[in-house]
């Protein structure tokens, strides 16, 4: 990394959060209208075209909003959580590169704060500092339903980090490094055959099944909010807050579906890289962050897709699929990767071979998925075991898990 | 080294500032008219009756922190190696897999004790 | 310039920290500032180059060590009014013991740049000499990998210390067959014994749990109970069996 000017690193800084701060105010309003679009409604239509400017009336109306403290609260720490949430938020995009190489007033630079050299254990590390935002909101406001909601989401996400952990481990095994440049420097030529994107969601499918399921749940997002089943939680861990500190949390739960999203692209889906179908270099300096944003759209409309048509899981099952699923594939998959890595090295692997390997591991992988699922249905609800069941499982399962599933577990 | 992190610092600067000014001026311009039913703590409209500071935890919450944790250093661990199992061959993936064969062991056992089930 | 800054900024940070972690009477506040304690360590080795043992320390120490910290001040209750109370006597021996830790460490880590054949600073006839301590900066050691010192410690790891490694394995397998031993009983589970703990009144002694599920909480019965204390001490006796 060559010197800059002293303008570089604050312009790096500051576009980064505008940016990603102006992506989560479209993702409110989009997620608005979507949704509502699945329910047959119509959504906030009233401010500004299609309603788009109404995430900003929002937020200007949640400054006017009383921001009560109730009495029983540990003050000090009360206002931390949200902060510690909106601020690890933040931090983890420092390492996503938004854009490619620009040139501005004479200075070339990649467009992303910093490509430091541990990025993908930065992005981790960030997410382990957001649990403290969770646990600590439901510990300091003392008071039932925020206690056990922040305990629950704090085990929920703490038990996904390792499973995502072991994702990215096996994205750095097959890159062999830790800098986020190289990752999606790696990815950036063909993949099996010519014309093929050589993202990592291909060679790695397995690594990036496992990380979807772990984003969604690392996000609390449906079908795995279930730290804030209002249905048995009221509001999880932020039952207590209010005006501008609950707008904060708000704001991190949104923005981390954005982050999310963006690591999945950068990680799996080669980043900004794509075709400049032969566009002059004056402007095919914009495909890179055209390419980024559509393909981190393409992951938020997922988020969104999911929340719309997905019923709610139920917490057993979610320890078991993060405990007894993932976290094992995640661990033979990275050894597999690291197998076929060498074998690569060795040549041994002609197109043939890997198509073979790559329907193999599909197969095993899914195998595996199914194994681990069905058993569970059998002994989840020990004292309905009519076999029946299994069949209507999905209409069912929100009923069962309001039923089944009391406070605090 | 520090113009690698100087870009981050800003960025924790620019959150910082961010989230510390919204709540700040969210104070200075919002109402403020409290009453003891809104000071208390909120059990959907009953009278607060939980003790809630006495109150303990299921263990098993303690299981799963301790589980992550274990996982979480075995994590790490493959992220050096990664980096470098090329230049050790198939030696390198024979020394992760022994590794995690021995951690797979307490992965059965606990599967076998029942340590992973949530019931 | 910056790193005498970086230096100062959280070596202060983590000492601080650490006197409050001490003078703090609420458990989690004293948490809390071991978690930043933590994390001003971290900040002292990405000063001193070292990336990735930074992060790491970030990742393991304040993000999965500190979490079990607190998900066991859950298990133990939430009592905030809790104050501690210690003899004097031990109080004093605590600081004599703290003191020597602290002696002995300078005089490990300080002591062989302060002799006359350090070369920090040195003329280069010292520095000449084969019995040298040489002032290597780890921006030298750490900075040739590119990575943060991740190549370097990989290589050290899986070349010359693979047996402690493996060693490391079992050791974590020890560990987690200890917690699952210690914690899943399945008849000694706490929250089988509790069905209702939202009522405000008090848990029966050692058994306490916010919100059950079990539907086998009903099967419980004097008989088992005292199966259980048989359990106790079974547990007990496997576990020094186990040290």
């Amino acid at each position: 990394m060559s010197e800059h000017a002293l303008w570089v690193p604050f312009f790096r800084a500051i576009v980064v959060f505008v940016y990603f701060l102006l992506v989560t105010a479209v993702l409110i309003w989009a997620e608005r209208r979507i949704v509502a679009r699945m329910q047959a409604r119509l959504g906030p239509n009233r401010i500004g075209p299609f309603g788009a400017l109404q995430t900003l009336v929002d937020g200007v109306k949640m400054f006017f909003k009383e921001d009560v403290t109730p009495a029983m609260v540990d003050r000090p720490v009360f206002v931390l959580a949200p902060l510690i949430g909106v601020i690890a938020g933040f931090l983890s995009m420092a390492v996503i590169p938004i854009g490619g190489e620009v040139t501005l007033f004479g200075e070339t630079f990649t467009l992303v704060v910093s490509d430091l050299n541990v990025g993908v254990l930065w992005i981790l590390a960030m997410g382990s500092i957001h649990v403290y935002s969770v646990f600590l909101a439901g510990w300091s406001s003392n008071s039932p339903y925020p206690l056990m909601g922040g305990v629950r989401a704090s085990a929920q996400m703490i038990s996904y980090e390792i499973a995502q952990g072991l994702a990215v481990a096996s994205v750095v095994i097959y890159t062999g490094s830790l800098r986020v440049g190289d990752i999606v420097a790696a990815q950036s030529g063909d993949g099996l055959f010519p014309g093929m994107p050589g993202w990592n969601a291909i060679v790695l499918f397995p690594a990036f099944l496992i990380f979807t399921i772990g984003m969604v749940a690392e996000a609390g997002r449906p079908p795995f909010d279930l730290a804030e089943a209002e249905g048995e939680l009221v509001g999880g861990f932020h039952t207590e807050y209010s005006g501008m500190k609950f707008g904060m949390f708000m704001l991190a739960e949104f923005m981390n579906v954005v982050t999310m999203s963006a690591i999945m692209v950068t990680l799996f889906f080669g980043g900004p890289s794509g075709p400049t179908f032969g566009l002059p270099d004056a402007v095919a300096w914009v495909m890179p962050m055209f390419w980024f944003f559509v393909k981190m759209s393409a992951f938020i409309f997922f988020f969104i897709l999911l929340r719309g048509a997905l019923p709610r899981y139920r917490y057993d099952r979610l320890m078991s699929l993060g405990w007894k699923v993932l976290v094992p594939v995640g661990l033979v998959w990275a050894l597999v990767t690291a197998a076929i890595v060498l074998l690569e090295e060795q040549t041994v692997l002609t197109t043939e071979v890997r198509i073979g390997l790559g329907v193999a591991a599909a197969v095993l992988v899914g195998a595996l998925l199914f194994v681990g699922a069905a058993p569970e249905d059998a002994d989840a609800i020990p004292d309905e075991r009519d076999p029946q069941d299994d069949a209507a499982q999905a209409p069912g399962a929100a009923d069962r898990a309001e039923n089944a599933e009391e406070v605090g577990t | 080294m520090f113009e690698e992190y100087l870009p981050v610092l800003i960025l924790a600067v620019v959150a910082t500032a961010f989230a510390a000014g919204s709540l700040v001026v969210s104070s200075l311009v919002g109402p403020r008219v409290p009453n003891p039913t809104k000071l208390s703590a909120y059990e959907c409209g009953n009278e607060p009756l939980a003790e809630i500071r006495t109150t303990r935890f299921p263990i098993r919450f303690y299981l799963v922190a301790m589980l992550f944790l274990i996982f979480d250093i075995e994590t790490v661990f493959l992220y050096p190696w990664a980096v470098v199992f090329r230049s050790f061959g198939w030696f390198g993936l024979a020394q992760m897999g022994v590794f995690v064969a021995i951690l797979g062991v307490a992965f059965v056992y606990e599967f076998g004790r029942g340590g992973l089930e949530w019931d | 310039m910056a790193e005498a800054v970086s230096f100062w900024v959280f070596a202060v940070l983590a000492l601080g920290s650490a006197l409050a972690v001490v003078a703090m009477r609420n458990i989690v506040h004293a948490a809390l500032m071991l978690v930043l304690n933590l994390l001003a360590i971290a900040g002292l080795y990405l000063t001193l180059q070292a990336t990735f043992i930074s992060i790491v320390q970030v990742l393991v120490y304040a993000g999965a060590i500190m979490v079990l910290f607190l998900f066991v001040v859950m298990l133990l209750g939430v009592d905030r009014d809790d104050t501690l109370t210690t003899a004097p006597r031990l109080t004093a021996v605590a600081v004599a013991g703290a003191a020597l830790l602290a002696v002995a460490l300078l005089a490990a880590f300080v002591g062989p740049y302060t002799s006359p054949a350090s070369v920090c600073g040195a003329d280069t006839e010292v520095a000449a000499s084969s019995d040298a301590v040489r002032c290597i900066g780890l921006d030298e050691v750490y900075g040739e990998d590119g990575q943060g010192g991740v190549v370097l410690l990989g290589e050290q790891l899986f070349g010359r210390y693979t047996f402690p490694f493996e060693l490391a394995a079992l050791l974590l397998t020890v560990a987690t067959i200890g917690a699952v031993i210690l914690a899943r009983r399945r008849d000694l589970d706490p929250e089988d014994l509790d069905p209702e703990d939202l009522d405000g009144s008090e848990p029966p002694p050692g058994a306490a749990g916010l919100g059950s599920t079990s539907s086998d909480a009903l099967d419980l019965d004097p008989g088992t109970a005292a199966a259980d204390t048989e359990l106790v001490l079974d547990t007990a006796a496997d576990d020094e069996r186990e040290d």
